[in-house]
């Protein structure tokens, strides 16, 4: 195809969420400062930024004043869309608007007298036919709203500190004694999930150092700390070794809507190779990583993101510098029937029940801001 | 990312010491003309956004607190779009004073003001108002730190990054050779490249090798002008006048270490670390390009953090800028059958037509380029209105320019802000759109003047300009290695034409006596400040004391050549005038052999300094300049020399009558 | 019977003055109408007459899927109303309530057309075949938004709705190849993805759509290419087919054939297991298959 070598552009197309301008004078300050830090790397992982985000708005919910539960959602919603729009490739920001957002529909209904009328968040078939009109507009006074909604986000918050560790808890059930385990990179998640399951069984993990971006060696080095039998291995060895692992275990930045991962490259070879050698692949992922986005295209829009190429060549590689197009992308999309299994904070789910733990995490017409 | 712990580093550091930089807004040079008459050097874009934003970006991100922006030139514009940015803003993580000095000329002008100020209150940063860079400065600061503690007298840490000797990334200004002690990463010698150039030799003084287990000469470093400064540097600025640029600095502590009790400290950058300052076009495209390919990570287009500049990165390093909603009006990017190739940067609300093709270059916001228009290798800056069948390679386009249908803009054809080129102009020169003060400018069209570089101080000027003009297309020899094949022969031909004769450090220094001497005379300066300026030029360009000598005196004795009228009546009142000067450097026999050496020279090739030589001699004799075991040496050896037959024979009376004055006075003694 | 024969006239009429109706709409349309002539006095009289007429309605040679899941849509509406009131209260509100469910409906193909435009990118090549409304729309909407992309159509016999397609894309302004059906392999290749519409969609996520589909399915899993449904949701039925024996034999043929002998008859549609579908863009939002039988089960529970 010929928009391999050339990108033709077409005459912008003007969809919602790029010709919106937000006046800046209504966004908090401490969110201009926030999306500042976290994109000179100020924030280590998706965990801090994502409770970090929590705070924010925690914070903006405690400092400002609502007149009804429509004005909180308005203020959340301005301020979800500019984080969203800044952080593109952090959806759990966006996400965490999402949940916030539907926090506060759950307390109005909550709070409302009329507790009978059950607020179904799905548009189905079956309001459809019912012809129930969705037309709730959140203006009613709901009293204590507030102190609800924020006593709601301290539980939630709760929620997300335990999600690691609940998802380490689950590592028994999945690491049996003697396996061979194969992971990449450095992801929290996956190194106290391992660490867990060592301390009652004894197996051997295989990690693929993922250069230059991956640190895996930081892994190994961190698991052969708590005993662990720890063997790094080079990308290009992944293939090779598949045959004789029992389990992949491997976490992700990202679940899309439709049960696709966007996680560190070489995920996507990881999860081929296990495919092809029919080993299961068992991905950790915390509620806060399920975004309601598809991938539309590899060249989408803030899908992927790209790093100063230097670990693929030294600046000072002068001869070859001008003439070699160097990239050093950070994602790799995997589809979801790479997948075998997610792990959450919840439980294991198969990747096209995916799309069932967002209808109930997020309202729908939260999904796009 | 190293970067990622500059949180813990700023918590390690002290709390009371905050981390203070010092940027300098102006570059002090004619580089960028036309562009910097109206605009400050650091305000000129790059990629769309504006030099000083870029450092200040950097700065902040890289823990520095407290910055001072000092500004000489355009001081309003400079304050002005500082209290629009967001660095004027309340919130801003960096506290940024501006100190304005409209006197200063020099780097070293704005030191000594610094230093009189007394703002400063530990180690610095010091950095050009022109910076990209990505590197976190905390760790550099703390190796500062640590080599103090063990060397008293550190006065500057200088930040080099590696490149290798020919690569894209060397602007020639700024190629050097350094020689640096591996245990204490003291710099021990350094020398800009470019005088060596011919010889290929580096002459590296014994004493530097001498006493030390290892040290390393790199080659292949370059500096980024940044620089961690001890607080002693500023009083260093302020006792030694001829300090004028870092480069004086640099060489003149090296000279003379002892004397003023300094040292400086070498750093190199990893690969994983960019620094580069913005002060040619050389360095303006390469840095353009390193931003582009993503080197200075995370300060890259799609990453800034201006939430209204949000850009799109795209397959083959090209950027789009997304659309922004002004004030009601729908600016799109709007772009049909066009094609937009690698490492291309086009900002918001710009339009390009029909079969327009855009490579390797950046377009900025809201600009019309018209359908068949051809933009390569080149910058068009925002507002700028490209009409029908253009072309432009290897050119800048200033802001709000008109270029007219079917214009041809090539090989380093510099357009000021607002020019309006008329309808199928061809050219390669500079254009700025008003007369100036001089109105003697050819015209080309309704706002489009042909700049006049000031040449007329020297043909050396002349060259240098030619180097900055070459600038701009003479390194993209190698990325045209790529392109289509006839476009690499024409390059090949271009590339002889731009190496330009490159002028030794000796006759630079000539000339600038020459100068200096003129000036001093015509304006009747005192002789001790004239010596000053001479001893600055020698640390300028690394000259030896003997050459010095010899090129005074050359200089003094060549003066009268260049004022109108004859020769010999103007001789006397400048041979008085600069008697202070012959003490001063003719101070030992060597010196008086160079002092000789240098009128013999001259001498056989002006016939009307050969017949005054006896009286000159002789007038240097009764001024106790020259004594006359030297004289008489130098007369001996002047026997049988040919082409020294008409000076021995001048000489001779004057030499008759020292021998006989010599007899005499031994007869006296006795 | 006479009422029956008006009914099959009247939807007939309808799909035959308006060429932008789907049948499941039109059958919809029809049974409000009915509704509002009829004289019933009984709930169960009123079921009774609804069933004939539906029979009348699945009786002419209009594609028969999306009559099925549009009648059933309406009955279950019909059931669904509260019956706290006197019969005539009752109708009232069931035909106020008619006209908004109409409405949603007649909304859902714009839904669609947005919710699945973005994900045609520039510069993409996209296959489809046979004809279909929403994909229509769906890429009249991305060429609204200037997006610049080419389009495969298949002739699609034996009907050659293709031929209607592919005139149509050509009257918005998109470029677009008419090819053989056979030649679906041969185009595979340079595609980016598939885009296709259905007449109905069965309970377990597959689909039911023109005669073809499946095998395009096929060939895009076997080249790796997504595979994307556009649908409204009227169309979702309550059948689980096993494969494509199991289909209702009027779903393959039209009425008039149902009485020839069908081993020498062509069907009309064919059964794509939700295996070969990547994603279903209905007016509920993006679906993957398995979220379809979800859906049914939230109506018919």
């Amino acid at each position: 195809m010929d928009f391999n070598n050339k990108t033709r552009i077409a005459k912008h197309l003007k969809s919602p969420n790029m010709t919106f301008d937000e006046p800046k004078g209504k966004i908090h300050k401490s969110f201009l400062r926030f999306v500042t830090d976290v994109k000179q790397g100020k924030y280590h992982g998706s965990f801090e930024i994502t409770s970090k985000t929590v705070d924010l708005l925690k914070q903006l919910i405690t400092d400002e004043n609502f007149s009804n539960a429509q004005g909180m959602m308005d203020t959340i919603r301005t301020h979800g869309r500019y984080l969203h729009k800044a952080l593109p490739v952090h959806a759990s920001v966006g996400n965490m608007a999402r949940r916030v957002l539907k926090i506060v529909r759950e307390e109005y209904a909550a709070g409302r007298e009329n507790k009978s009328e059950e607020l179904d968040p799905q548009d189905s078939l079956h309001k459809i036919v019912t012809s129930v009109d969705i037309g709730e507009d959140y203006s009613s006074p709901v009293p204590d709203l507030k102190s609800g909604v924020l006593e709601h986000i301290s539980e939630f918050q709760m929620e997300l500190e335990t999600s690691i560790d609940n998802i380490a808890q689950q590592a028994q059930e999945h690491i049996h004694s003697n396996e061979i385990i194969l992971t990449l990179g450095m992801s929290h998640v996956v190194e106290s999930f391992l660490r867990k399951a060592a301390a009652h069984r004894k197996f051997d993990v295989i990690v693929v150092d993922c250069e230059p971006l991956g640190k895996g060696h930081e892994l190994a080095v961190s698991l052969a700390k708590s005993k662990i039998n720890t063997t790094v291995i080079g990308d290009n060895a992944i293939f090779g070794i598949m045959s004789r692992v029992n389990k992949v275990i491997i976490g992700t930045h990202t679940v899309m809507a439709n049960g696709g991962l966007r996680a560190l490259t070489s995920c996507h070879s990881v999860a081929l190779a296990a495919k092809h050698c029919s080993v299961p692949v068992i991905v950790l992922a915390p509620m806060y990583k399920l975004t309601p986005q598809y991938l539309c295209s590899y060249d989408q829009d803030a899908f992927n993101s790209y790093v100063a190429p230097d670990g693929v060549l030294d600046f000072s590689d002068h001869p070859t510098l001008s003439q070699i197009k160097r990239y050093c992308p950070v994602f790799d999309y995997v589809p979801p029937e790479l997948v075998t299994l997610f792990i959450s904070n919840t439980g294991g789910h198969a990747p096209s029940y995916v799309y069932r733990l967002l209808s109930e995490l997020y309202h729908p017409d939260d999904y796009e801001f | 990312m190293s970067r990622n712990k500059s949180n813990k580093d700023l918590d390690s550091l002290k709390k009371e010491d905050v981390v203070q930089a010092v940027v300098v807004a102006d570059n002090f040079s004619d580089a960028f003309v036309p562009l910097t008459n109206e605009t400050p050097s650091c305000l000129l874009p790059l990629v769309n956004t504006c030099l000083l934003d870029h450092t200040l970006e950097w700065l902040s991100n890289s823990g520095v607190q407290e910055a001072f922006l000092f500004c000489s030139r355009h001081v309003e514009k400079v304050k002005e779009h500082i209290r629009k940015s967001k660095w004027g803003d309340s919130t801003s993580p960096l506290l940024l004073n501006t100190i304005v000095s409209e006197t200063c000329l020099t780097l070293g002008d704005a030191m000594r003001d610094l230093d009189a100020k007394g703002l400063i209150r530990g180690d610095f940063i010091l950095v050009m108002g022109d910076t990209v860079a990505n590197v976190n400065l905390l760790p550099i600061l703390e190796k500062h730190r640590k080599l103090q503690k063990v060397d008293k007298g550190l006065a500057m840490t200088v930040v080099y990054k590696y490149a290798g000797p020919s690569h894209v990334g060397r602007a020639p200004q700024d190629d050097v050779l350094v020689a640096v002690d591996k245990k204490t990463s003291k710099i021990l010698f350094h020398q800009k490249r470019i005088a060596s150039n011919d010889n290929k030799k580096v002459h590296i003084p014994m004493e530097v090798i001498l006493d030390r287990p290892s040290i390393d000469i790199y080659n292949d470093v370059i500096d980024t002008h940044v620089s961690i400064c001890s607080v002693s540097v500023l009083p260093l600025f302020s006792d030694n006048f001829d300090f004028q640029t870092r480069e004086d600095f640099i060489k003149g502590l090296l000279m003379n270490e002892e004397i003023l009790a300094s040292s400086l400290a070498a750093y190199c950058l990893s690969d994983r670390e960019y620094a580069a300052s913005v002060n040619s076009w050389h360095m303006y495209k390469n840095v353009t390009q390193n931003m582009i390919h993503r080197w200075t990570f995370p300060l890259v287009p799609d990453m800034f953090t201006n939430e209204k500049e949000i850009y799109q990165y795209l397959r083959g390093n090209v950027y789009k800028q997304h659309p922004v909603t002004l004030a009601s009006v729908e600016c799109f990017l709007y772009i049909r059958s066009s094609i937009i190739e690698d490492d291309t940067v086009i900002g918001g609300g710009s339009e390009v037509g029909e079969s327009s093709t855009i490579r390797r270059s950046v377009v900025g916001r809201n600009c019309h380029i018209g359908n068949g228009v051809k933009i390569e290798d080149s910058y068009v800056w925002d507002g700028c209105i490209i009409k029908d069948n253009c072309t432009i390679q290897r050119s800048v386009v200033g802001s709000n320019c008109v270029v007219g249908e079917g214009s041809v803009l090539s090989q380093g054809c510099i357009l000021g802000q607002g020019v309006q080129c008329p309808p199928g102009y061809t050219g390669n020169t500079r254009l700025q759109s008003c007369q100036g003060d001089d109105d003697d400018l050819d015209m080309v069209g309704d706002a489009a003047y042909i700049v006049k570089l000031d040449n007329d101080d020297s043909d050396s000027e002349d060259d240098e300009n030619q180097q900055i003009w070459s600038d701009l297309y003479c390194s993209n020899q190698i990325e045209e290695v790529d392109g289509d094949s006839d476009e690499s022969s024409e390059m090949s031909d271009e590339s002889d034409r731009s190496i330009s004769p490159v002028l030794d450090d000796t006759k630079l220094f000539y000339n600038e006596v020459v100068d200096s001497l003129k000036r001093g005379y015509e304006d009747k300066l005192h002789c001790d400040n004239l010596i000053l300026e001479i001893n600055s030029s020698r640390y300028a360009y690394n000259v030896s004391m003997r050459e010095v000598n010899l090129l005074v005196v050359k200089a003094i004795l060549n003066l009268p050549k260049l004022e109108s009228g004859s020769y010999l009546p103007q001789l006397w009142p400048l041979q008085t005038y600069f008697m202070p000067i012959y003490k001063n450097y003719i101070r030992n026999p060597t010196a008086q052999i160079d002092c000789l050496q240098a009128l013999q020279e001259l001498a056989m090739a002006e016939q009307e300094l050969l017949t005054a030589v006896p009286k000159l001699l002789s007038v240097l004799y009764n001024q106790d300049i020259l004594n006359e075991e030297v004289i008489l040496k130098w007369h001996s050896e002047l026997e049988g020399d040919s082409e020294a037959e008409d000076l021995y024979k001048v000489a001779g009376p004057f030499i008759k009558w020292l021998e006989e004055a010599e007899v005499e006075s031994e007869d006296e003694s006795d | 019977m006479d009422a029956q024969g008006e009914v099959a006239d009247y939807f007939s009429a309808i799909l035959r003055k308006d060429n932008d109706v789907s049948a499941g709409i039109a059958a919809i349309r029809t049974l409000l109408h009915f509704l509002e002539k009829d004289n019933s006095n009984t709930m169960q009289e009123l079921d009774n007459k609804l069933s004939k007429a539906i029979a009348a309605m699945r009786k002419t040679d209009h594609p028969v899927t999306s009559v099925a899941s549009g009648t059933e849509l309406f009955q279950r509406f019909i059931t669904l109303t509260p019956l706290d009131m006197s019969f005539d209260q009752c109708k009232a509100s069931m035909l106020e309530r008619g006209k908004h469910f109409l409405n949603k409906l007649t909304e859902s193909r714009d839904k669609v057309a947005k919710t699945a435009a973005p994900f045609i990118v520039d510069g993409s090549k996209i296959l489809t075949h046979s004809k279909s409304r929403v994909v229509l729309q769906t890429m009249k909407e991305a060429a609204k938004a200037n997006k610049r992309f080419t389009v495969f159509v298949t002739q699609s016999s034996p009907d050659k709705s293709g031929e209607i397609m592919c005139k149509e894309l050509e009257a918005a302004h998109i470029p677009c190849t008419l090819i053989l059906d056979s030649a679906m392999g041969y185009v595979m290749e340079q595609v980016d993805m598939v885009m296709v519409g259905a007449e109905g969609v069965v309970e377990s996520g597959g689909i039911i759509n023109k005669i073809g589909s499946y095998t395009m399915a096929m060939c895009s899993k076997e080249l790796k290419k997504p595979f994307y449904v556009l649908t409204e949701s009227f169309k979702f039925v309550r059948i689980y087919p096993l494969n494509q024996q199991n289909l209702p034999k009027e779903f393959k043929y039209s009425a008039s054939k149902l009485q020839k002998d069908l081993s020498k008859e062509h069907p009309m549609v064919d059964y794509t297991p939700p295996a070969y579908i990547t994603l279903l863009f209905t007016d509920l939002g993006i679906l993957t298959p398995s979220a379809v039988s979800d859906e049914l089960i939230k109506l018919y529970l």
